[in-house]
């Protein structure tokens, strides 16, 4: 302690080139638990991913492999799961539509018309969070089943083909679409909550009528929160097997990440396939991301 | 564009009411704005100027009373369907959009093909021309401020409304946005409502000043005859400042009322007193009042005091004295003199003023604004600032 205490008279602590270098080097020390983290926990595993899913069995000997470089992985892969690529990309894509159409107007009501409920909304939306979206799901099979509510008015109407919603696609997509709005909410709701009302006056002003200045003033102000929702609902909506697994059927709903932990923990032998189909998903995100960003993106917005 | 209602003339506003609740933020409310004039709303906040701008643009609907243009009736109709804009406060730029895009916002909702030739043609009006790539981020106060005023002048709209849009801008840049407003105002000829707390900024620009307090109109004119003459205790202070003090008028003296302030006889003439028996509130303005060591001769009225404070601004020297009454006046003396008069605090002093600079206003229900006593009359801040002077009652 007595160290940093200077008299009066004391000159000042040296502000050489001690304080320069270490001004230089205090942003990569800060940088340094975050990169060693990513390192071990996910550039070394996803190495050795790739690794597994080139990797060839030993004849006679299932679930004994040896290093390889065998790319006939992947074509097995896509050639006898391509449906559920199929599924996985279709369902997310479907649950992040109805998520952004359940949310946009959710979002905008909190933004601008809920006055002090806003914070019990914003309470509502987040609670679900407290228990475990197991549950949470499981208990969408009752509310889903055919003695429940939902399927019995549908029924009574004759609109429910198939006389089920639980062991349809119907069930997976509901409860994908459940278990990621506030994914989507938020961000809008963010983003909607940034924009000044004056600005949507001006609009008025300036002689668009209300939707007109929906359109061309609120709408494109939201977007790079419908931009951030739409990728946090879409990205683990296609890796998801929880909702395929306990929403769906056994064959006709199964989607890739059913595939993928099947293949892991189930089937002798699957590890190269498991690792292949876990890459190819990734890639195919990747790239949908990539262009849907580039397409819609823009960082420019304030 | 359907309901969009084209009209031209006067604005008129017949006996508008805006309540929310139980307030009155707008009181019973009538007023003519001649087209083509610089019409400025000067009040301090929560007065009702901006509830009436926002009354006049659409953004908010009457409780009672009708709003005109020309003879079309205007109550009712949407934003989008009049021939008003608005330049806001916050200017309300669409951060999404280029400049150019911003000031052909309004033309390309009336459909006009040539938008954005009209919006670079507004740019140059504004002196902004080179600008138009940009985004409203990338631009400073006093350009956004700038676009904002194309944004709603490519419209030619009939009446062009200003929701205080130089009280974000620091001193220099308002004096310089407001000599540019008024030329603008001159060249398109459009009608301006200008709303502002500024009364050197209302005075500077506008033809006609309407005065308002708790949502009303307390006086209105040109501004000289404003500061001339105001009708109220509230205008008096609000519109520049005033030495005033509350007496009874005790009889009359050819054309002037005499009237006992403080234990002062001071003269009012007969043509300026609002009230010509019974409580008056005597006033007088700081500049229009002399100070002297020894009690001058031959003018006309005179008053002893005492120095409480000298501030010296070069320009002019502004005295604080203590009057009779107790109460505190202002004086300003230009600096003439080659031998100025060397003044401390403490020193007895003779106040001296033409009484045909007093003017009489009512005493009842006068109310001024609360404040320091010491302010300098060139502030130009939110005038609640500025010094109210006046006898305590």
């Amino acid at each position: 302690m007595s160290a940093v205490v200077h008299g009066p008279g004391a000159p000042a602590a040296p502000a050489g080139p001690d304080t320069a270098t270490r001004a230089k080097f205090l942003p990569y020390l800060l940088l340094l638990p975050g990169a060693l983290w990513l390192l071990i926990f996910f550039v070394i595993p996803l190495v050795q991913l790739f690794t597994v899913s080139l990797q060839s069995q030993f004849p006679g000997y299932p679930g004994y492999y040896y290093r390889d470089v065998n790319f006939k992985n992947y074509w097995a892969a896509l050639t006898e799961f391509a449906p559920h690529f199929g599924r996985s990309l279709l369902f997310a894509g479907i649950a992040t539509f109805f998520a952004f159409a359940l949310s946009y107007p959710l979002a905008y009501a909190m933004a601008f018309k809920a006055g002090r409920w806003r914070g019990l909304m914003m309470i509502c939306i987040i609670a679900p969070f407290f228990t475990s979206f197991i549950l949470r799901t499981i208990a969408w099979r009752q509310i889903l089943a055919d003695e429940g509510p939902v399927a019995k008015v549908l029924n009574t109407l004759h609109v429910l083909p198939g006389g089920h919603i639980t062991e349809t696609w119907m069930a997976v997509v509901a409860g994908l679409t459940y278990n990621f709005l506030p994914f989507m909410v938020l961000p809008i709701y963010a983003s909607l909550e940034r924009v000044d009302p004056r600005v949507i006056e001006a609009g008025g002003d300036l002689y668009a009528n209300g939707f007109t200045t929906f359109r061309t003033v609120t709408l494109p102000m939201s977007m790079p929160g419908v931009l951030a929702g739409t990728l946090l609902t879409f990205i683990p909506a296609a890796g998801d097997y929880v909702n395929a697994e306990l929403l769906g059927s056994d064959r006709s709903t199964k989607m890739v990440g059913n595939v993928i932990e099947s293949q892991f923990f189930k089937v002798p032998g699957g590890y190269p396939t498991a690792a292949a189909l876990s890459f190819t998903l990734m890639a195919l995100i990747l790239a949908m991301v990539f262009v849907y960003v580039r397409r819609f993106g823009t960082d420019e917005l304030v | 564009m359907s309901g969009f209602r084209q009209a031209q003339g006067d604005l008129r506003l017949e006996s508008v009411t805006k309540a929310f609740g139980d307030f009155k933020a707008v009181d019973d409310l009538s007023l003519t704005v001649p087209r083509g004039s610089f019409f400025a709303l000067l009040g301090p906040s929560g007065c009702g100027k901006t509830t009436t701008l926002r009354m006049v643009a659409g953004l908010e609907q009457p409780t009672s009373g009708r709003i005109l243009i020309g003879d079309t009736d205007l109550t009712g109709s949407r934003p989008y369907e009049r021939p008003v804009n608005t330049v806001f406060q916050s200017y309300a730029l669409f951060p999404h959009l280029t400049i150019r895009d911003n000031v052909a916002f309004g033309p390309k909702r009336r459909g006009h093909k040539d938008a954005a030739t009209l919006a670079d043609e507004a740019l140059v009006l504004v002196q902004l021309p080179h600008l138009a790539g940009r985004k409203p981020t990338q631009l400073s106060g006093g350009q956004q401020q700038r676009v904002a005023v194309a944004r709603a002048l490519v419209n030619r709209p009939e009446v062009l409304l200003l929701d205080e849009p130089l009280g974000a801008l620091d001193l220099k840049l308002r004096r310089q946005m407001q000599v540019e407003l008024k030329r603008i105002q001159t060249e398109v000829g459009l009608t301006f409502i200008h709303v502002t707390h500024d009364q050197e900024e209302a005075m500077t620009m506008a033809d006609t000043v309407a005065v308002m307090n708790h949502g009303r109109i307390e006086q209105m004119g040109a501004p000289a005859r404003l500061y001339d003459l105001p009708s109220t205790a509230f205008v008096a202070n609000f519109v520049g400042q005033s030495n005033l003090g509350v007496g009874t008028i005790s009889g009359t003296d050819g054309d002037f009322l005499v009237a006992d302030v403080g234990g002062s006889r001071v003269k009012i003439p007969r043509s300026r007193s609002r009230v010509q028996q019974g409580p008056v509130m005597f006033g007088v303005r700081p500049e229009k009042v002399r100070i002297h060591r020894d009690r001058p001769t031959g003018v006309g009225s005179d008053m002893q005091a005492t120095v409480r404070d000298v501030s010296f601004t070069g320009v002019a020297t502004q005295y604080l004295v203590t009057v009779a009454s107790g109460a505190t006046w202002s004086v300003y003396e230009q600096n003439l003199d080659v031998e100025p008069i060397d003044l401390h605090p403490g020193d007895q002093v003779w106040l001296s003023w033409d009484p045909g600079h007093a003017f009489g206003v009512p005493a009842e229900g006068a109310e001024v604004p609360d404040g320091p006593v010491l302010a300098d009359v060139t502030i130009t801040e939110p005038h609640v600032g500025a010094a109210p002077i006046q006898d305590a009652p």
